[in-house]
């Protein structure tokens, strides 16, 4: 699995087999050229891929990560209309509306699954 | 990043950079041309449309990124100052009062022991009479430093009021934090402060209370106040738990 490490302003992203998960806050200085190496490698996984999953979790992002990931979502839609079975995941901490808010706005872009996910801040809880 | 050359910012769709530069290219060669095809003419205002958008779409998102920074670099700033003294920079009461909720919580559910050593200053009063506010400034700042190089990491010390310095001792019992509270009673021993008439020494008082089944934080409050009374009462400079 190749990985760009998160810094204070850029998440992480790990690269695995018909799968990419970036994780973190996303305001780089230049969203565009931080997230070129995954359109990318995106584009190419997307080319022979049966199935492919994206997972995020991603508490704040500004206006051009968004726009960034509108693209990756675009990608996946464009594979998905060639028969690949993509899939998106977008986590949540339950108490960030502001991330609930954004994950619906890009479920109603895209037509393909896309499960939006809460997580508790406190795994163990019973 | 310059707002002001649209060149300088990055196109807000990398994937249509071709289409982009085709079109600018396009654009080029008919520009000297007399048009009359109509579609021709269409296409060209399109284009230029489209090229238009492009840009100022580049604009917006590149001043809405900027504003967005500025905007959570001053919401940090405000959070910072919302639970911060700002004599001393340790947390403020309000602060405190936030991480004791927490301490209670893990308490309820978890069990987990922890206690707290309200602090006082012995005669502060008579710093300030006798050598001003500025040498009683100065304590108020030395004591912050000496609290934070003498307690552990994760305890958390907050100015409770005036000379008033609360700390949360977490997964710590009532014997463990007398003997945090002891340190810093030794350690606050050894500072001196400059003032006018020289260098002067303070002295400390602590009570401490760990928390127990029952108890919410004001019960907790109350039994290390009513420990620093007694502490107050049996002579000053030290701590009872």
């Amino acid at each position: 699995m190749k990985t760009i490490e998160a810094t204070s302003s850029s998440p992480c992203i790990q690269f695995g087999e018909a799968e990419l998960f970036i994780k973190g806050e996303s305001y780089p200085e230049n969203s565009f050229v931080f997230y070129a190496p995954v359109f990318e490698w995106l584009t190419a996984e997307l080319e022979a891929a049966p199935r492919f999953r994206l997972t995020l979790d991603v508490s704040y992002m500004n206006s051009s990560s968004t726009k960034c990931v509108l693209d990756i979502l675009d990608l996946l839609s464009e594979a998905a209309r060639c028969g690949c079975d993509a899939r998106v995941t977008w986590l949540y901490e339950a108490e960030n509306e502001r991330s609930l808010d954004l994950a619906e706005e890009f479920k109603e872009d895209i037509d393909i699954p896309f499960e939006i996910v809460p997580v508790k801040a406190e795994p163990n809880e019973p | 990043m310059s707002l002001n050359r649209c060149s300088d910012v990055d196109s807000p769709f990398p994937r249509k950079r071709g289409l982009v530069a085709r079109l600018r290219l396009r654009l080029e060669d008919c520009a000297e041309e007399n048009l009359l095809d109509p579609r021709e003419i269409e296409f060209r205002e399109l284009a230029e449309a489209y090229l238009l958008l492009d840009e100022r779409m580049a604009k917006l998102i590149a001043i809405s990124d900027k504003y967005q920074g500025d905007l959570r670099e001053a919401t940090k700033r405000m959070q910072h100052m919302a639970r911060t003294d700002p004599l001393t920079n340790l947390s403020n009461r309000r602060d405190m009062l936030e991480c004791l909720d927490r301490e209670v919580e893990r308490f309820v559910r978890y069990e987990k022991d922890f206690s707290i050593i309200m602090f006082d200053i012995d005669d502060f009063k008579s710093v300030n009479d006798s050598y001003g506010h500025d040498a009683g400034d100065r304590v108020l700042k030395g004591l912050a430093l000496v609290f934070l190089e003498t307690l552990r990491r994760a305890d958390v010390c907050a100015r409770w009021g005036g000379e008033e310095f609360l700390v949360l001792c977490p997964e710590t019992t009532s014997e463990s934090a007398r003997i945090v509270g002891e340190k810093c009673l030794m350690a606050v021993s050894a500072m001196r402060i400059a003032t006018e008439a020289g260098p002067i020494g303070i002295t400390l008082s602590g009570g401490v209370a760990a928390m127990q089944k029952g108890f919410d934080q004001d019960d907790l409050i109350k039994l290390a106040d009513a420990k620093l009374y007694a502490a107050k009462a049996a002579g000053k400079k030290r701590i009872i738990d």
